[in-house]
């Protein structure tokens, strides 16, 4: 009977040929929408998923997260230096501040703890110690076609200061390690090194008329270095968050309850905020079951039509096989045996080609992410 | 069984650690009194990470950029403050701890070279780092150091209370003594402003100069000093100075009293031995 199914297959190669596309694109189709929407959705929280809580201040809520996390260009108040020593009495606080870019990316000051908790590593030059100095993203440098010991300038207006301050001009000490979209496609400096782009720190030195205006920009050599400073009291400083890596979740536990009695500031897990934001947002939950429901009710009635319709078109064949004596059900069985076949190959070719685009499809999300 | 057991405990551990990035038990420490503390109190027991080295004044060094990356490395960078540790103002390191603090108060302004910001002139005030030489600083320091000693170490295998209760009344003594050593003898000449706070904490008065123990000071340095020599005939110096400058001082009837601040680490014994030395010193040159 398989013999007779795989004949009467090969013998009519175009509805065989078509058939077989038609169950390939249904594979794909349902294997795109179910697996490339939860792999969306899986990505973009994925930076805010693990132990590490955002601190900032009250009632900035999922801003703080988007920004502090995602380096999206939103504007939250300033949290202040002076949390630092709070919080690091009970987790690894590390500050980011970020307001600024350079050539359209984020630029962001913290401090090297940033790439512990982050796990990035350094795959050229080194890390940043001093000021003036910046550690790049991979996918930045490939980008701008930048390497180590070039420079980079920060944009003369950031997105809340239109006027602008004068632009700083970096040194870039280090390439980071491809690890995710998000610090692969940033800019990162030494808290002070923000706070100088923000206009906090100047220098005094006899050698240096000031900075050159001419140039548009400001840059720091060794010279300036020397007597650089910054006024009033650090403590007052602004910063965008805290990331906070607990020791322990009883740690996490009680920066979590000091928040919720704090008029001051928020400790927030930003998975469960960013996870509830989307989910409002697209109202993604209801789509994956609306999406997979539809895509298999299609599926079925199609295939159920076609089924119908190559059954009515093939009753000449039915009767011929009853004249000839065959067995009650022959031609059921062998009609059913041939779908089995076109089915088994086609959801197997649908599989292999998922599979092989699945580059192609991460590298798609990974743009649609970023944007 | 045993065996599968002991490997399971071990991967367990192994996952348990690597889901709590803190850091070591390791401190630094940025000039020689603070390290002394931290060892004196914890009895050498926590790892102190000290970088400057010997021939260096802790309030000008620049650390290198690996001594950066390894200083944010450790638990705690135990800072003199004071304005010791200026290099800090370049650098971004979340985990410093400044012993003087709580003094601020106390710090002895000066002058700074007046300077041009905005079209406005204006002189900073500098701050003097030598806290540590007015031993009410310094067990201020002393206290703030045990306190976030143990806020860091959990399971301290020493009394630390204790070692600081013991340090307290060697600095008691030590200060007794200085008095005993000076007696009546409230005025000196300084070679560097480095005595300001010892001077404070005794009711001395001091003139300052800016005099190196290997470099002939000027001639218009030598008139200054011809004046000031109806103010003492005392000079204390960082280190003996050089014998030409000796020989000059002595000509001059200046007695020469070598004072090490202990800055850095002294090149034998400890913090209260190089004190007790100085005491000597200034016995000595006081009795003749």
């Amino acid at each position: 009977m398989i013999t007779l199914a795989l004949k009467k297959i090969i013998r009519n190669k175009l509805i065989s040929l078509v058939t077989l596309a038609a169950i390939i694109l249904s594979t794909l189709l349902f294997l795109l929408l179910n697996n490339s929407l939860k792999d969306y959705s899986n990505r973009v929280t994925a930076r805010a998923k693990g132990d590490i809580l955002v601190a900032g201040p009250k009632f900035s809520g999922i801003d703080l997260v988007l920004k502090a996390l995602y380096f999206r260009q939103i504007d939250t108040p300033d949290f202040k230096y002076r949390y630092v020593e709070h919080y690091r009495e009970l987790a690894t606080a590390v500050p980011v501040y970020y307001q600024y870019n350079a050539k359209g990316f984020p630029v962001c000051g913290t401090t090297l703890d940033y790439f512990k908790i982050r796990e990035l590593t350094c795959k050229k030059g080194r890390f940043f110690t001093n000021l003036g100095e910046c550690i790049i993203g991979f996918e930045l440098a490939e980008k701008l076609n930048l390497k180590v010991d070039d420079f980079l300038i920060t944009d003369p207006n950031n997105f809340l200061n239109p006027a602008g301050n004068l632009p700083l001009k970096m040194k870039i000490c280090g390439i980071l390690e491809k690890n995710n979209p998000q610090d692969d496609n940033a800019v990162f400096c030494n808290l002070k090194t923000a706070w100088t782009i923000h206009g906090l720190g100047h220098t005094h030195a006899e050698s240096l008329p000031g900075p050159d205006y001419s140039s548009n920009f400001v840059e720091i050599t060794p010279e300036s270095l020397k007597d650089f400073h910054f006024h009033g009291n650090q403590s007052d400083y602004p910063l965008t968050a805290l990331l906070l890596k607990p020791g322990s979740p009883k740690e996490q536990a009680l920066m979590l309850a000091q928040s919720a009695v704090s008029n001051e500031v928020a400790v927030l897990k930003p998975q469960q905020g960013l996870t509830g934001f989307i989910n409002m947002l697209f109202h993604l939950d209801t789509l994956f079951a609306f999406a997979l429901c539809l895509t298999l009710i299609v599926i079925f009635t199609l295939f159920l039509l076609t089924f119908y319709l190559s059954l009515k078109l093939r009753m000449n064949e039915k009767e011929l096989l009853d004249s000839l004596g065959a067995q009650k059900g022959f031609f059921a069985r062998q009609v059913m045996l041939e779908w089995i076949i076109k089915l088994t190959i086609g959801i197997s070719l649908g599989v292999i080609i998922f599979f092989a685009l699945t580059p192609l499809i991460n590298e798609l999300l990974n743009k649609l992410i970023r944007n | 069984m045993r065996y599968f057991c002991l490997l399971a405990l071990l991967l367990l551990t192994a996952c348990d650690e690597s889901k709590t990035p803190q850091k070591s038990n390791i401190v630094a420490s940025t000039n020689y009194p603070v390290k002394w503390c931290i060892d004196y109190i914890s009895g050498s027991t926590v790892d102190n990470l000290y970088l400057v080295p010997s021939d260096i004044d802790p309030a000008f060094w620049e650390p290198a950029d690996e001594d950066i990356l390894k200083l944010s490395e450790v638990n705690r960078i135990f800072l003199n403050g004071a304005s010791n540790e200026k290099w800090l103002e370049t650098r971004s390191l979340t985990n410093t701890f400044n012993s003087s603090a709580s003094s601020k108060e106390k710090y002895i302004k000066y002058k700074g070279v007046e300077h041009e910001h905005n079209g406005k002139k204006h002189v900073h005030d500098e701050t003097d780092f030598n806290v540590w030489l007015d031993f009410e600083i310094f067990k201020s320091q002393a206290e703030q150091i045990s306190s976030e000693l143990l806020k860091i170490i959990s399971n301290p295998k020493v009394d630390f209370k204790a070692n600081l209760k013991s340090l307290t009344a060697e600095l008691d003594e030590l200060k007794k003594e200085i008095s005993e050593a000076s007696g009546n003898q409230k005025k000196f000449l300084a070679s560097h402003p480095v005595y300001n706070y010892l001077a404070r904490s005794h009711g001395w008065e001091v003139k300052n100069f800016h005099w190196e123990p290997e470099e002939m000071p000027s001639d218009e340095e030598w008139a200054k000093l011809d004046k000031a020599l109806e103010f003492s005939s005392y000079m204390l110096w960082e280190s003996e100075p050089s014998e030409e400058i000796l020989a000059k001082l002595k000509a001059k009837g200046v007695t020469p009293i070598v004072f090490r601040t202990c800055g850095n680490i002294p090149p034998s014994g400890d913090f209260i031995k190089e004190m007790k030395k100085n005491i000597e010193n200034m016995k000595k040159a006081l009795e003749n």
